[in-house]
């Protein structure tokens, strides 16, 4: 793993996932290709329902690789009792993406995936 | 141990270059007051205050610091004592008997950053006096809180010359009272009869605030007892809160931490003091007559029905909606809150929390007619642009800003919005947009004022 993937890693582990409302986060594009932390570091409600969300998943990355360069920057679906949240990196097809409780204040969450995504497109752009 | 108090090895003073007093960055010599503002987001109780401090206190240029605010939100007290260990290692940085005072608030926006999970130090250094004060178990007693606290603020600084003297209070803020919400009381407030429930609500609001501390803040009424001795002052400030859950707030004072307290901070100095406020919501025209109940933070009718019923149906929302969608409702909620005039000054409150048929409200309402407002993201974000238009653009200034924290969960991950106002307007100089439960506003001469929604800000001239 590059140094810079290990940043990124350290992000979504040490930044993201330890929050309360963070069930599982992940750097990914199509077929869940990117930086995922171990998946025991997910709630374990998550891992119940794990294989059914990575293939809806795979369906989203279709359109974000379609819509990202019309600057689609955001994409949300809700799930039963989650809301999986894509928080595109710009121009690409690939995704901070989030899985969250359905009543977590949202707007909080965002703040956090918005100061993480900042974070990884510094640490991406860095030479 | 206290960095300063030991001048001859404190190593720590050492690696951070702490020289206070012989390090001033040349640019900043002209100016009378200095500001540092750091954030930190450690998850490290500890680690986050020293980062947050260092970071402060050499925006300084390592001057003592005069007073010292510090602003956290609740994560930190997931830990046992985790606030307490943040300001210890606050205090370990400053000189003794710096005045420190701040509390939890639901994210704040800095040059720095922003974030919904972090700590934020302000220092204020230069050509100032200083005085704080705390009441401890302040919903017990608001209105001795009030005076109490006022009357020692007004002695602390009687010796100061300075003309322009502000205060900045900080007061617990709403908590949802535990024992509301437990199954028995859920299962007899189902059952008792109208009249009966009226006054065993008003006896568990009662019990809960004097008692458990917790329930209403009643920040007005503390406001209001303490604008008797300080009709000359400035104040700004809000209620303390937590991440929208409404369950628990702490306030500082030095290193102490309490769950329902008042701190406050007393400056005054020559320099000048712009204080204005903003209301950035649009009105519906929708006007509603109200029933108000225990000490007028409740509404338990509406137009004659009763509140929830008659409210929402006003919204468009069947009556079931609400009780079987209760979080997402109290999402929708938040961004139409329901408002009066009085006095010429416009007053708004979130309407999240109900009981029974009856809506609970965090500030007194004070008329019986209520408009429903909308909240407006593009009025708040014109507002801020306004209000730094408006400073002197031949000074310099730090400015703090007050909102309440439901706009953070309305704008999301567009907060990076404000942050780039921000930073464009206030041209560099420090400030800090905080996010707590309502707002303190007032001016020499004139009332205070205490409402959720406003915008407000104060600036102090370098």
């Amino acid at each position: 793993m590059s140094a810079k993937e290990e940043d990124i890693l350290k992000i979504l582990s040490e930044d993201l996932l330890r929050l309360e409302d963070i069930h599982a986060c992940m750097v990914a594009r199509k077929n869940l290709e990117g930086i995922v932390p171990i998946t025991d570091e997910f709630k374990a409600e998550i891992t119940e329902i794990w294989g059914m969300l990575k293939d809806t998943l795979n369906e989203f990355f279709d359109i974000i690789s379609h819509y990202s360069k019309y600057g689609l920057d955001k994409v949300t679906f809700e799930m039963g009792k989650y809301d999986v949240m894509f928080y595109i990196l710009p121009g690409s097809d690939t995704a901070l993406v989030a899985i969250v409780p359905a009543l977590a204040n949202r707007g909080l969450l965002e703040v956090e995936l918005e100061n993480a995504r900042r974070r990884i497109m510094r640490i991406i752009e860095t030479e | 141990m206290n960095a300063l108090a030991n001048p001859l090895a404190p190593r720590e003073e050492i690696e951070l270059n702490l020289v206070y007093n012989k390090v001033t960055k040349p640019a900043d010599k002209q100016k009378k007051i200095k500001c540092g503002i750091g954030m930190s987001t450690q998850w490290d109780p500890a680690e986050a205050g020293r980062e947050a401090i260092k970071k402060a206190i050499s925006q300084l240029g390592y001057e003592k610091p005069k007073a010292v605010f510090v602003f956290t939100t609740i994560h930190y007290e997931n830990k046992k004592s985790g606030s307490k260990k943040l300001l210890k290692a606050c205090c370990e940085l400053i000189p003794d008997g710096t005045p420190l005072i701040g509390g939890t608030i639901t994210g704040f926006i800095c040059p720095e950053g922003f974030t919904v999970r972090g700590a934020v130090v302000v220092a204020i250094s230069g050509d100032l006096d200083c005085t704080s004060e705390y009441f401890n178990n302040v919903r017990s007693n608001p209105i001795k809180a009030g005076k109490t606290v006022g009357r020692k603020i007004r002695k602390g600084l009687s010796s100061s010359k300075k003309p322009n003297k502000v205060l900045f209070n900080y007061i617990s803020g709403p908590k949802e009272s535990h024992i509301w919400t437990t199954d028995y009381i859920k299962k007899i407030i189902s059952k008792v009869p109208p009249d009966l429930f009226f006054r065993f609500r008003d006896a568990l609001c009662s019990i809960s605030a004097k008692y458990l501390q917790e329930g209403v803040g009643f920040e007005d009424i503390i406001l209001e007892s303490m604008e008797t001795e300080l009709k000359d002052y400035y104040m700004f400030g809000s209620g303390t809160f937590d991440d929208l859950k409404a369950r628990r707030n702490y306030l500082f004072h030095g290193n102490k931490v309490f769950p329902s307290a008042l701190v406050s901070l007393g400056i005054s100095t020559d320099r000048e003091i712009v204080r204005k406020r903003y209301f950035p919501l649009t009105h519906s025209g929708k006007k509603f007559k109200i029933k108000r109940g225990w000490k007028n933070y409740w509404i338990d009718e509406i137009n004659g029905k009763p509140a929830i019923t008659e409210y929402s149906e006003s919204l468009g929302y069947p009556e079931y909606f609400i009780e079987a969608h209760t979080e997402r409702f109290m999402h929708t909620l938040f961004q139409l809150p329901l408002g009066f005039e009085y006095n010429n000054y416009e007053y708004a409150f979130p309407t999240g929390f109900f009981m029974g048929k009856s809506i609970l409200t965090n500030l007194q309402i004070k008329t019986d007619i209520v408009e429903l407002l909308y909240t407006s993201n593009a009025l708040f974000i014109k507002s801020i642009g306004e209000y730094f238009d408006g400073l002197d653009p031949e000074k310099r200034y730090f400015t703090l800003a007050m909102a309440i924290s439901t706009l953070i969960g309305n704008f999301g991950s567009k907060i990076a919005i404000i942050k780039d106002i921000l930073d464009e307007k206030s041209k560099g100089d420090p400030y800090l947009l905080l996010f707590g439960s309502g707002d303190f506003f007032k001016v020499p001469g004139s009332q205070v004022v205490f409402s959720d929604y406003s915008l407000s800000f104060l600036s102090i001239e370098s």
